[in-house]
């Protein structure tokens, strides 16, 4: 089980009502915890995913830091995740 | 009445000193040439505001300028005020709302104000006509007065105003003239200048219709734009975000990534939880009543209205809290309370003073109080710190600065004209180029933020160039690239810490956003393509105003523009070594993610390159003979040699 | 029949479709000419658009025919509708503020992006929920 952070942005928390959450998840990238986030909140994948590439919809970003890194801006959504991660979803 | 055209411009000069007033035509050429609004007022700044002019005598002009654009559903309302700036820079800002369509519709297109009135006057124009009207009773009044009392006055809640505070009254520094209440424009120094002619105020009503070239052809051309626009088609994903929520959703983001200035940018990090407390989800959800827009927007809700619902300072009103002021009167100076930051922004657009100036001078002023350099004995007994604790106080220290009362009179200065005062390395804590205090803008993790502020003729201004961040370059194919002739590594260009194409990125962004604001449109509608394509503005423009000339003609207005910007700098003196970060950017790095201090090791390369893709002389900055003949602008490189100035 | 219905608290005054009803019959930017204007109240806090038209338009801007203002309104301060429609968007946009504060400054069929209808648990697919 791994402990991470995520924060919503703006548009974001339409679809979730909160501005952030600590969340335990067995994801172990970036694309399971969009599958995660989209079976509870909706909306993530049609948000995130692009259908024509099975990647990030270039319309949005997702930051992701390790503990005490500098974020960097997801373009792979196979990125792997690690415990105590924050994810900012724009 | 009849209708106007765009094609060919018109300019009323008036006199202050005597009250003489003239209503003229500009030539022709001169909307092919310079386009209109901040082109034309570049041009008539460099001819008529000649080096050494005293910036708060009678010979300092001050040009309101609109555009061909004004008045057409693109315009966005914007306009361009320029005159020399109090430290010796071109002083020039936009702004927009209602004004510019309005002094259009009177049939004027620029409005030249030279000499100085002996008591305060407001001008008062109607379809042409003019008069210079007693101010006296208007002197003194917060800019919101003085929007009800004109209104009040003239009977008529549709006439359109632009006007000064108390601040720029008292000649406060970087004081902007405001306008629809929570617009502004002219930090750079059009408040001060205004106020040094003894004009509050101006007043405009105008009924004539505009009529342009070709209607079909224009609305198409709108179709094409609004594509771009508009929260349901535009390509860039900040568009419904921007439009609704606004700038302050950066405040979360920047803090998480190391790019928001806090406590006077000796961090670069602050805390998430306050970021969020002044973030936007929390002012859309708790302070805004209402949606704004500048005219004929595309967006919902650039501007907006906002009210404090509950607390010490329930029913302040205010409006647009933007970018500035997340930082400027939050992490800056670690504030979190959101009313507290409202009610000391919605009191600067009160009193007329500019955000930056304030924001940055009261955190050089905590700097220095830490570092004892200042003491409570220089404060008025105000405990000056970082975290705002004395809120009353603060409140009171701004009124202070625009009236210029006690330790007030200190801080209106701006922080680079108090550190030379207070001395003793205060220096170090002040973050201003060419005397004009920063943005909202990391430098350290975007070296085109930091070329930008500091080549920028009138000091820091990233509208200059907007916008700062770095975008998805997949935004643009190549194929598209190819086609507009634009010669740029975009992956390259677009990597924050990469010193590599920012010259050239840097270039063309403010040769682009020159055109746009020369329409004048927004240079917030760029994003959709970067701001790497103009052509539907090109479109917009030959359509409008019946001028037919190629694309590249069209660019090259937006060129001659930073030229003749860089030569009025010039013939007052500026040079390479003006162009160069404030004192904390190139000596401190940032004390975490590896972000480097600006050292001339990185810095200097990218200001050579910017300065060879201009075609200038790197070891000056001057443009040279050959491009300023290649623009059209010969004129120029002899003056040049008459001052005995070297041109290449 | 389908008429232009105003939502004036939707209404941010840029006044977009005041300036091109004007020009719609002779190519002039005349706000004179409109057959619709938007009344400022002073200190610019609340902006009124009053409409003086039937909804048939002279030159609709788009291919769908429907009048030029409500197409170029950025808001969804106009809408062109029959009247139980009418009725109908005017309580969906009140469900919808209750929710978020977004629609406080956007109608929410004018926002593209997905988010979640009042009543509703999470966010469902745009096809799915009727507009």
């Amino acid at each position: 089980m791994k402990q991470l952070e995520l924060r919503y942005v703006a548009h974001v928390t339409t679809i979730t009502d909160i501005l952030q959450e600590g969340h335990q998840t067995e994801a172990v990238t970036i694309r399971e915890l969009l599958d995660e986030l989209d079976a509870r909140y909706g909306g993530f994948h049609e948000l995130f995913v692009n259908l024509d590439t099975g990647q990030l919809n270039l319309n949005t970003m997702i930051y992701y830091s390790d503990p005490g890194e500098v974020p960097i801006s997801v373009i792979d959504l196979d990125h792997p995740i690690g415990d105590g991660g924050t994810v900012t979803f724009w | 009445m009849t209708a106007r055209d765009n094609r060919v411009q018109t300019i009323l000069w008036a006199d202050l000193s005597n009250g003489s007033t003239r209503l003229e035509m500009l030539p022709e050429e001169w909307t092919r040439k310079y386009l209109g609004c901040r082109g034309i007022n570049a041009r008539l700044l460099f001819d008529e505001v000649k080096a050494g002019t005293d910036p708060l005598g009678p010979d300092n002009v001050l040009f309101f300028g609109t555009g061909p654009m004004d008045g057409l559903p693109v315009g966005m309302g914007r306009m361009s005020i320029a005159c020399k700036s109090p430290r010796g820079t071109v002083a020039e800002g936009s702004f927009g709302g209602f004004f510019g369509p309005e002094l259009r519709r009177a049939g004027i297109d620029y409005l030249a104000i030279r000499g100085q009135a002996d008591h305060p006057v407001y001008l008062y124009i109607e379809d042409g006509r003019i008069e210079v009207r007693d101010a006296s009773h208007l002197w003194g009044l917060k800019t919101n007065e003085t929007d009800a009392a004109l209104r009040k006055e003239l009977s008529d809640p549709d006439v359109q105003l632009r006007y000064i505070g108390p601040a720029a009254e008292n000649l406060v520094h970087a004081s902007p003239i405001f306008g629809n209440l929570n617009n502004s424009g002219g930090r750079a120094g059009c408040g001060e200048v205004m106020a040094s002619k003894r004009l509050k105020a101006i007043a405009v009503r105008g009924s004539r219709g505009i009529r342009v070239a070709d209607y079909d052809a224009f609305l198409e051309a709108y179709k094409v734009l609004r594509q771009r626009l508009d929260l349901a088609t535009s390509r860039d994903m900040w568009t419904p975000v921007w439009s609704t929520y606004g700038a302050p959703v950066l405040a979360r983001l920047f803090t998480d990534i190391g790019n928001l200035m806090t406590c006077n940018a000796r961090e670069m990090r602050w805390d998430f939880d306050k970021a969020t407390r002044i973030s936007a989800e929390n002012y859309l959800d708790n302070y805004v009543t209402k949606a704004k827009a500048c005219w004929c927007c595309p967006w919902p809700a650039c501007q907006k209205l906002h009210e404090i619902k509950s607390g010490k300072y329930q029913g302040f009103k205010g409006g647009n809290y933007w970018a500035a002021q997340p930082v400027t009167f939050g992490s800056l100076i670690d504030n979190d309370d959101l009313d507290w930051l409202l009610v000391i922004s919605g009191l600067c657009n009160q009193y007329g003073l500019d955000v930056f100036h304030v924001g940055y001078t009261l955190a050089w002023a905590m700097e220095c109080f830490e570092n004892g350099l200042l003491t409570m004995a220089d404060t008025d007994g105000l405990e000056l710190r970082f975290g705002c604790q004395d809120k009353d106080g603060l409140i009171d220290l701004v009124r202070k600065i625009a009236m210029r009362e006690g330790f007030g009179d200190l801080l209106a200065l701006g922080c680079a004209e108090a550190s030379k005062i207070v001395g003793r390395g205060s220096e170090r804590f002040c973050l201003c180029v060419k005397g004009q205090e920063l943005e909202g803008i990391a430098e350290r993790n975007l070296y085109m933020v930091a070329l930008g502020v500091a080549v920028s003729e009138v000091g820091p201004d990233h509208t200059r160039w907007y916008p700062p961040y770095p975008c998805n370059p997949s935004l643009i194919s190549k194929e598209e690239l190819a086609e507009l002739g634009i010669d740029l590594d975009l992956r390259l260009a677009f990597q924050g810490r990469n010193p590599e194409q920012k010259g050239k990125l840097l270039r063309w962004f403010t040769i682009s956003r020159a055109i746009v604001e020369s329409m004048p449109s927004c240079v917030f509608l760029v994003r959709d393509t970067l701001g790497l394509d103009m052509r539907p503005w090109w479109n917009l423009f030959k359509a409008a105003t019946g001028v037919e000339l190629d694309y590249p003609e069209f660019v090259m207005a937006g060129e001659r523009l930073l030229n003749l910007d860089r030569a009025f700098n010039v013939r007052e003196g500026y040079r390479r070594a003006d162009d160069h970060p404030p004192i904390r950017m190139a000596t401190e790095d940032v004390p975490y993610f590896g972000y480097r201090k600006l050292d001339a090791e990185d810095f200097e390369p990218m200001l050579d390159e910017y300065y060879e893709a201009n075609g200038w002389t790197v070891a000056t900055s001057i443009p040279t003979r050959k491009k300023l003949e290649e623009l059209g602008l010969g004129d120029v490189a002899d003056e040049f040699d008459a001052l005995g100035i070297e041109v290449e | 029949m389908k008429r232009i219905y105003v939502i004036e608290d939707l209404c941010n005054g840029c006044r977009l479709c005041e300036t091109f009803c004007s020009s719609l019959v002779n190519g002039v930017f005349d706000v004179k000419q409109s057959r619709i204007n938007v009344i400022k109240v002073p200190g610019e806090e609340k902006d009124i658009p009053m409409v003086d038209c039937n909804g048939r338009c002279v030159r609709p801007l788009y291919d769908d025919g429907g009048p030029t203002c409500v197409a170029v309104c950025p808001t969804g301060a106009l809408i062109y509708e029959e009247r139980d429609d009418a009725v109908a968007r005017r309580l969906e946009l009140e469900a919808a503020r209750e929710e978020h504060g977004l629609f406080k400054v956007i109608a929410p069929w004018k926002w593209p992006l997905p988010w979640r209808r009042p009543g509703a648990d999470k966010v469902t697919p745009v096809m799915e929920t009727d507009l």
